[in-house]
């Protein structure tokens, strides 16, 4: 008879083929479409494409510029023509190679600038105020320092570009105060300890210094944690699928039983004999099973499609039966409060609104890494947070023994809510009798 | 058409726990996602410094200004426990010939043991280059005074004159700006407006959805054969669900400004604008879904699917800027939560007018318009069992 009517629930969830297909298909496609989104964010060698900025030139370039207190000094022509900003920005700086693949840049009015941001075309909008030919010219020619700025317009819908324009134009100002300051150190230590006569060649120096800087290496050798696999954007999203739509395999059974009270089904099997207890544990079953079916699929579709890569098999099974086993509790629990209420809302707002806000907290949408440390505290409160760290943890080929506390977790959730349906149906059971 | 829409809200009365329940969530999912009020969250990195050369103090200084990450020194053990409770993403090991590779070599190489393998440690990669830049560039100069100046003044007054040249005399600054001369704000109202979009959607549609229950309980075959007719109740269903459902947002919004700054009171006339076409337009899906399914338990389970991958897809949880893919993005353009996220920063942040935001306002007007009148048009000619 037990059997029977197990076979009867999983009929009837059979018998919905567009409810079952969307309850099975759907996490197959949502996680698709996250896997193949992320998957250049999951690549620690993360490549954006070439994009644009504008720049806006508020100054002329002339062909000499006066230095003031220092008319009668003779410096060399070649010197004055290639020490103005325009010549350092342009030609040394924003038209080499290197910054051309990663950004184009094309000169525009201040006003065409703020236009092409608007309108999302450009990323950043960088702007050399009038005197700033003049100002690099004198910073480097002269021995004064002539405090300049260099303004970069956010485009906020591209931060992450804009923030590489600010970072680049930032380098840029770095290796200019760089070679400003030394040249001013020098001037004024050799100043002060009457060495002027002796400094020649600084030219030359700065030269070397220039050379040595772009034929340096800096190597860093990323690797993961000793024995641990690295997850990519393919695997996690699997795993984070996985555990998101186990909530609402949960929430979609929630109405089992409450069908069978409107369709009165309930009352038959009551007067027929079979007891409640064996009802709910039919109940239980089906959701369970249906647990089943959904890792089933999802496992099976990343596995040969995703080519994502699970970890040891016995360690799955192990952890997709404790899931099972929690997730058909919960299932229960809240088709217990369903049937009391005797109203859908429940089902509503936990589909709704619960079940998205307990997946954010388990790092199904975002992993909890990257977000506040409250964050990664509160991952372990919600059980979804747990099954996805274990799925996790045996991607990473961690043993069963390292992922204790995550099982010790699921079983007091277990214990949890199979303490609250007994309580839910004894105290149902105390408001029949009394009616 | 009154009584209709009469009937609705006092179905609404009966469910006005289940709205205040899902603003109440939204706003606390709000402020976890945001870091509390602060929005200042830094990911912790662990420095494992196996050099006793003083030059790595000026290199740890270096990544300690770092606005993206919170670097602390620890030991090589302490950092991997750190590591394996994600604690910290990732840990830097400085070698012990790090001044030798530094100064004499002409490739310094650093050990980087992270958990995870994502475009913030391509950030972090980058911080570590320029910083080990920085570091070695001034050591150089510094030796270049020395050399200019014959080695006749020691090396500790040309480093401490650098020193202080760098830090109050440099030249060249740089300032960062949005468009309207207003400093940068950080990332929060970008989790606020993702987040606000993302969570009312669902009640907007579950509010429309209401219609599926009446056809599940039966009072949908009885209504239809009132003089009240299908296109009046629906009509009438969609008027209350559009004006609880911009209640809400709006509500979020102000409650959202008052509790993280958020700045949305500044600009409620043009929030409400974009707030208004997002509804209308969510209420033209939840029309069309509606009417492709049989019943609330069909709408049960392809609401939150839909709506979660539309949000994704929309740039809700995270900006479009990190996905390359050009399918997915063409489908971006096909969410309204990607043009109300990015009418509501450009608002927001940007200080845009709405004559700047035109094309997100047609796009969320149309995508309501084409899907509600094909909702409309499928449900009337559906004959409900």
């Amino acid at each position: 008879m037990f059997i029977k009517m197990i076979i009867k629930d999983l009929k009837l969830v059979f018998q919905d083929k567009e409810y079952l297909l969307i309850v099975i298909l759907m996490p197959i496609v949502l996680s698709s479409i996250l896997s193949f989104a992320l998957q250049s964010a999951f690549q620690s060698t993360y490549q954006i494409d070439q994009f644009k900025i504008g720049v806006v030139k508020e100054y002329t370039v002339e062909e000499n510029y006066e230095i003031p207190f220092m008319g009668n000094i003779d410096i060399d022509r070649d010197v004055l023509e290639s020490a103005n900003g325009d010549n350092i920005f342009f030609d040394n700086f924003l038209d080499q190679e290197e910054i051309q693949e990663i950004m184009s840049y094309e000169i525009l009015t201040y006003d065409q600038g703020i236009q092409k941001i608007k309108d999302n075309k450009i990323s950043a909008l960088v702007v050399l105020d009038e005197n700033f030919s003049k100002d690099i010219f004198l910073n480097f020619v002269s021995p004064f320092r002539k405090a300049m700025n260099i303004r970069v317009i956010k485009n906020e819908s591209k931060s992450i570009t804009s923030n590489i324009t600010y970072d680049i134009i930032s380098g840029f100002n770095t290796r200019m105060n760089q070679m400003i300051i030394s040249k001013n150190v020098l001037i004024e230590l050799a100043a002060e300890n009457d060495l002027l006569s002796s400094i020649n060649d600084i030219e030359s120096r700065l030269t070397t210094f220039n050379d040595s800087l772009e034929n340096y290496e800096v190597i860093v050798d990323e690797k993961g944690i000793e024995n641990k696999k690295t997850i990519d954007s393919k695997s996690y999203y699997s795993a984070a699928m996985l555990a998101m739509f186990l909530l609402f395999v949960a929430g979609n059974s929630s109405t089992l039983l409450l069908d069978e009270k409107r369709s009165m089904t309930y009352d038959r099997m009551i007067v027929s004999g079979i007891s409640k207890s064996e009802i709910l544990m039919g109940k239980y079953i089906t959701i369970f099973l249906l647990v089943l079916l959904e890792s089933s699929v999802m496992i099976g579709y990343s596995t040969y499609i995703l080519k994502v890569q699970w970890g040891s098999l016995a360690k799955l099974l192990f952890v997709v039966l404790a899931a099972g086993i929690t997730v058909a509790s919960f299932g229960l629990m809240i088709s217990i409060i369903t049937f009391n209420n005797n109203n859908r809302k429940l089902t509503v707002l936990l589909n709704s609104v619960i079940f998205q806000i307990l997946a954010a907290l388990g790092g199904s949408f975002i992993p909890v890494e990257a977000l506040p440390w409250i964050m990664q505290k509160l991952r372990y409160v919600p059980f979804n947070g747990v099954i996805l760290k274990l799925l996790l943890n045996t991607m990473q080929g961690l043993s069963l023994h390292e992922s204790f506390f995550e099982f010790a977790l699921l079983g007091l959730n277990t214990l949890l809510f199979l303490s609250i349906s007994y309580l839910l149906i004894r105290k149902e059971g105390k408001h029949a009798k009394g009616h | 058409m009154l009584r209709a829409i009469k009937m609705q809200m006092i179905k609404l009365k009966h469910q006005y726990k289940i709205i205040l329940a899902m603003m109440g969530l939204t706003i606390l999912m709000i402020f976890l996602f945001s870091g509390g009020q602060g929005g200042d969250y830094q990911e912790k990195i662990g420095i494992v410094n196996q050099s006793d050369a003083e030059i790595t103090e000026n290199f740890i200084n270096s990544l300690r200004q770092s606005q993206q990450y919170d670097y602390v020194v620890a030991t090589e053990k302490e950092a991997i426990e750190k590591l394996e409770a994600s604690e910290m993403v990732a840990m830097i090991k400085i070698p012990v010939t790090f001044k030798e590779d530094l100064l004499l070599k002409d490739e310094i190489t650093i050990s980087l043991t992270s958990i995870k393998s994502d475009i913030s440690m391509s950030l972090l990669e980058n911080e570590i280059k320029e910083s080990i830049n920085l570091v070695r560039s001034s050591e150089s100069i510094i030796h270049l005074i020395d050399k200019s100046l014959k080695h006749e003044v020691k090396l500790d007054v040309i480093r401490e004159n650098y020193d202080k040249h760098w830090l109050y005399k440099k030249p060249l600054s740089i300032s960062e700006e949005t468009i309207n001369n207003n400093q940068v704000r950080n990332n929060l109202n970008h989790s606020i407006i993702g987040f606000i979009i993302l969570f009312v959607s669902y009640s907007i549609v579950y509010g429309i959805a209401d219609l599926l229950e009446d056809i599940d309980l039966r009072t949908w075959h009885r209504m239809i054969v009132s003089p009240l007719g299908k296109n009046r109740l629906i009509l009438a269903n969609s008027l209350v669900s559009f004006f609880t459902g911009f209640i809400q947002i709006i509500l979020v919004f102000i409650i959202s400004d008052f509790l993280f700054n958020a700045n949305f009171s500044e600009n409620i006339f043009q929030v409400s604008i974009v707030a208004a076409l997002y509804v209308f337009s969510l209420m033209g899906i939840a029309t069309f879904v509606i009417s492709t399914v049989n019943s609330f338990k069909q709408m049960d389970a392809l609401t939150p699917i839909v709506l979660t991958s539309m949000a994704m897809l929309g740039g809700c949880l995270w900006p479009l800027e990190i996905v390359n893919s050009k399918i997915l993005l063409f489908l971006a353009n096909l969410t309204p939560h990607k043009w109300a996220v990015s009418g509501l920063k450009k608002i927001m942040i940007s200080q845009f007018s709405l004559e700047d935001i035109i094309l997100e306002l047609s796009v969320l007007g149309i995508i309501g318009l084409v899907f509600y009148l094909v909702g409309l048009y499928r449900i009337n000619k559906k004959v409900y069992y």
